[in-house]
């Protein structure tokens, strides 16, 4: 089948499933996965789909407007905020999650496709740099104590399941 | 065709429409709680968990082991960026476990099995696999690495991507193969290498790879909870820089994020070229030290323990040795002119 048939039917039977499929926002980013690995697997491009279909599946994933006015009347007594500005938040939101998704699946520019030479392994400076800054905004562990309580459990490793299992006693007594 | 009241049942049951059960809970159900059998059931769940930790395993090295309990019931997912040290890590894992006499299954899509079994043997040799794949490893070298592999292969099994015409590619080889070891009984571990590459299924060649791998996380969820062994799993992730240096894993796991949530823990390796360590940022982790991570030196393949102040001088030493570099290329560059 023609490829750009194939995207399309992805299209549709990817917003067929989710009229009745999980719509929170929280899942958003697993529905926009699913219908872009659709594409991937068609062997789809970033042209074949961007300006044609991402607006349209970012629309299918928005509320409609009168489930928006209703989910805010019921959740109103507990917002610092109108509606409209709720509403907005919300399909922000989706339009945000579908972005970002879709370019990790269709990068303007490959996302691991980095031209400058590799120096450190099979990365780049930059991507080295990058990695480094990343890292370094964990707090490293101290694992002295941890490693002397581990080898002290390693030499008097008891088994305390019986040893709890027997701390009621006989386990056919009863309360009575 | 008319259905008998039975056959009805039947369709409403498979459907998920037929009647719930009745569901009773009485006050006295509730006043029992903390009786004599209420509090066994809890001392039963302790001991359980004891247990579970008291059979863990090695993970790597004592500081790692220290650290992340290494045991059944889990699923422990390693991340990292393409190149920076998957197999290594694999291979960190299988060692130990071989040198102590247990059982390990290696799944893996990407290296030969000849390759994994040469990196646990150049490991106990303290010889450079990286050469051997060069062709710069002395003949004499590769000799006594190859005299390993009977020995090595007691204790590791190995499916690569050429076992039966690459099943670990596919979601149902993956569950026989795990299934099969959890019948067995007598292995320590399994490791599968790597995540994204399981997506293809025989029974529906129609289903895309998302939703294969998506299968396969939601199986491995329920697998974990009766598995005697650890589960390890490792998974590709996107560059960091492409990433603008998002903290959330999540967000930079490949193909299907959703991984995350059976994982019991995740773990990302970032090798450390300036000071020749590897860290290993806790992402997740039910035992408590999550954003946190650990630093391993490397040395000859292998990641060991190295204490605090070994890390400050060598990361002195890298930034002595960087500004150097800088300072002589600016007075070569100033000399040039």
């Amino acid at each position: 089948m023609d490829k750009n048939k194939l995207i399309e039917l992805a299209f549709i039977e990817w917003a067929a499933n989710f009229k009745s499929g999980d719509k929170k926002t929280k899942n958003a980013r697993n529905n926009f996965e699913e219908l872009f690995q659709k594409w991937k697997d068609a062997e789809a491009v970033f042209d074949d789909v961007y300006e044609s279909y991402l607006p349209k599946v970012i629309k299918t994933h928005q509320p409609l407007p009168s489930v928006a006015r209703s989910v805010y009347k019921n959740l109103k007594s507990k917002l610092d905020k109108s509606e409209k500005e709720f509403i907005e938040e919300w399909n922000d939101s989706i339009e945000a999650t579908a972005t970002e998704v879709f370019f990790e699946f269709f990068p303007a520019t490959p996302v691991d496709h980095d031209p400058e030479p590799k120096v450190y392994g099979s990365m780049s400076a930059t991507e080295y740099k990058a990695q480094r800054r990343y890292a370094d905004q964990f707090p490293t562990l101290n694992t002295d104590e941890l490693v002397k309580r581990w080898r002290d459990q390693l030499e008097y490793n008891l088994d305390v399941e019986d040893t709890l299992q027997n701390v009621l006693g006989d386990k056919n007594e009863t309360n009575s | 065709m008319k259905l008998t009241p039975e056959q009805m049942q039947a369709q409403l049951k498979l459907a998920g429409k037929g009647p719930t059960a009745d569901v009773q809970i009485s006050l006295d159900d509730i006043e029992s709680f903390g009786d004599q059998a209420s509090m066994r059931e809890m001392l039963t769940d302790i001991g359980k968990y004891k247990k579970m930790l008291s059979q863990r395993i090695t993970l790597i090295n004592d500081a790692l082991s220290a650290t992340i309990p290494f045991t059944r019931e889990n699923l422990y997912l390693f991340c990292a960026y393409t190149g920076s040290g998957k197999s290594t890590v694999a291979a960190n894992i299988t060692y130990p476990l071989w040198l102590q006499g247990k059982k390990t299954l290696v799944i893996s899509n990407e290296e030969s099995k000849q390759d994994i079994l040469f990196r646990i043997a150049c490991l106990h040799l303290g010889l450079s696999f990286n050469d051997y794949k060069k062709g710069m490893m002395p003949n004499e070298d590769m000799m006594k690495v190859v005299g390993l592999f009977p020995e090595i292969s007691n204790y590791v099994k190995v499916l690569d991507v050429t076992y039966q015409d690459g099943i670990t590619t596919k979601i149902e080889g993956i569950k026989k193969a795990l299934e099969a070891v959890k019948k067995e009984d007598s292995y320590s571990c399994v490791l599968i290498d790597y995540f994204q590459l399981i997506k293809y299924s025989i029974k529906d060649s129609k289903k895309t790879a998302y939703e294969n791998l998506n299968d396969l996380r939601v199986w491995l969820g329920q697998y974990i909870k009766g598995s005697s062994m650890p589960v390890v799993l490792f998974a590709q992730l996107y560059s960091v820089s492409k990433k603008g240096g998002a903290k959330d894993i999540d967000t930079r796991i490949k193909d299907c994020s959703a991984i995350v949530e059976p994982a019991t823990v995740i773990i990302e390796i970032v090798p450390n070229y300036d000071n020749q360590t590897s860290e290993f940022i806790i992402h997740k982790d039910r035992f408590g030290k999550q954003g946190n991570k650990i630093v391993c030196a490397f040395e000859k393949g292998r990641y060991v323990m190295i204490s605090e102040d070994e890390i400050q001088n060598r990361t002195k030493n890298s930034r002595l040795n960087a500004a150097t570099a800088a300072l002589d290329r600016l007075q070569g560059s100033n000399g040039a002119t």
